[in-house]
């Protein structure tokens, strides 16, 4: 029964890019300072860019969202009566704390590292206070869970763009040592990543599986994506880390060609992870 | 107890905590009962759904002709679990009743359902 149109679905693509881009820059300054000294420019672009890609997108899902719940009338979408319905709903209220954390990002990041992150956590934050979570009986168990999942989600991908600017712009020594300290711990984040993933499957199911719920279906796409992005992270850890150092310049251009393939993977799958929260679980 | 062993009863003990919790608002019952066939002068339609919810749109159309009928009441300013609509008095017809709402965690609900009205002695008496 719920709506599920495909501009609502790219429209919130678009906000788990931004949102990525924002966060997952301050997340890779605050874990690899020496390393995002060396790409700072990038960085910069990757927050401005997710800052006004969340200022485009936002309003525009205002609308959308105004037209959807008022059968695409735009005189009562935007009359007396729903005008401000989207504010008083989670999607309206999640969006407001997403622009004001971004824009708080933006403006304090270079003169505050601790209120960036905090910033940072907020917009990550965002997404629980909308979507299957929020009308759980379990809310704070699988909020707690979905927080880590996404700030996994975000420290990851939200390293790809600063990584590919350190193939072309580091020394091979910083490049080098910047990329196997990703991929210690990138080990460690995955494992949150995918332990909670499966948590939250489990219980966003219910624990039943059942092939015939699209639900389900639609999870099956994500899961074969993650597999994908998974092989190459291994890739990229097992083989190209090592061979950076043996052959740096071969090493540097072959990472950055892996990880342009991994950012459109990582596209496929936040698409993936849209088209199934359009859908109910229990569906 | 081992670090493994500790991680397995805490999945179990969370997954077993909160599952079956997870289900969408769904519309539980209507007066008219979808299907149902009622007699002429119907004036109020009610909707009952499984959790609150926030209607924005109903509207009420006569099939034959796919006129559309007056809703003559407000709709609930705030999230409610069942609502009524009233209606100028129907007349012998197939009808069907469109609503739209906003779940309590943001999703737009559409869904629809149909009734007839008779002037036979057979049809369920109007409320």
């Amino acid at each position: 029964m719920i709506e599920h149109d495909l501009l609502p679905i790219v429209l919130r693509v678009l906000v788990y890019v931004a949102s990525i881009a924002v966060a997952g820059a301050v997340l890779f300054a605050f874990s690899f300072p020496r390393a995002a000294r060396e790409v700072q420019p990038a960085l910069r672009r990757q927050v401005v860019a997710g800052f006004c890609l969340l200022l485009l997108v936002e309003p525009v899902r205002y609308i959308v969202f105004q037209l959807a719940i008022s059968g695409g009338d735009w005189s009562l979408a935007f009359g007396p009566v729903l005008r401000w319905m989207g504010l008083q709903t989670p999607i309206g209220q999640a969006a407001a704390v997403r622009l004001i954390a971004a824009l708080l990002v933006v403006t304090v990041a270079r003169r505050s590292a601790v209120v960036a992150l905090a910033a940072a956590l907020v917009l990550i934050g965002s997404f629980l206070l909308e979507g299957h979570s929020v009308s759980s009986d379990a809310r704070i168990a699988l909020g707690a869970l979905l927080f880590i999942h996404l700030a996994a989600v975000h420290w990851w991908l939200g390293a790809l763009y600063p990584l590919m600017a350190l193939t072309r712009c580091a020394a091979p020594e910083t490049l080098s040592a910047a990329v196997e300290a990703f991929g210690a711990r990138a080990a460690w984040v995955v494992a949150a990543l995918l332990g909670t993933g499966v948590l939250l499957l489990l219980i966003i199911t219910g624990v039943q599986l059942n092939v015939d719920s699209d639900y389900q279906q639609r999870f099956l796409v994500k899961l074969l994506l993650v597999a994908g992005l998974l092989s190459l992270a291994a890739w990229n850890k097992l083989r190209l880390t090592p061979l950076l150092r043996r052959d740096p310049q071969s090493g540097a251009a072959r990472l950055r060609g892996s990880i342009r393939l991994e950012i459109a993977v990582a596209l496929s799958i936040l698409a993936a992870t849209a088209w199934i929260t359009s859908t109910a679980p229990d569906t | 107890m081992g670090t493994p062993k500790s991680v397995a009863f805490a999945t179990v003990f969370v997954v077993a905590g909160v599952t079956a919790a997870l289900a969408h608002v769904k519309m539980n019952a209507s007066v008219p009962k979808a299907g149902e066939t009622v007699a002429a002068g119907l004036s109020e339609i009610q909707l009952h759904f499984s959790k609150p919810l926030r209607l924005t749109l109903i509207h009420v159309r006569r099939v034959d002709d796919q006129q559309e009928m007056a809703v003559s009441s407000e709709l609930p300013a705030f999230f409610v679990d069942s609502a009524k609509v009233a209606v100028d008095a129907l007349q012998a017809g197939s009808y069907e009743v469109f609503w739209t709402a906003v779940s309590n965690d943001g999703h737009v609900m559409k869904g629809n359902f149909a009734f007839s009205v008779k002037e036979t002695q057979d049809a369920q008496p109007a409320q």
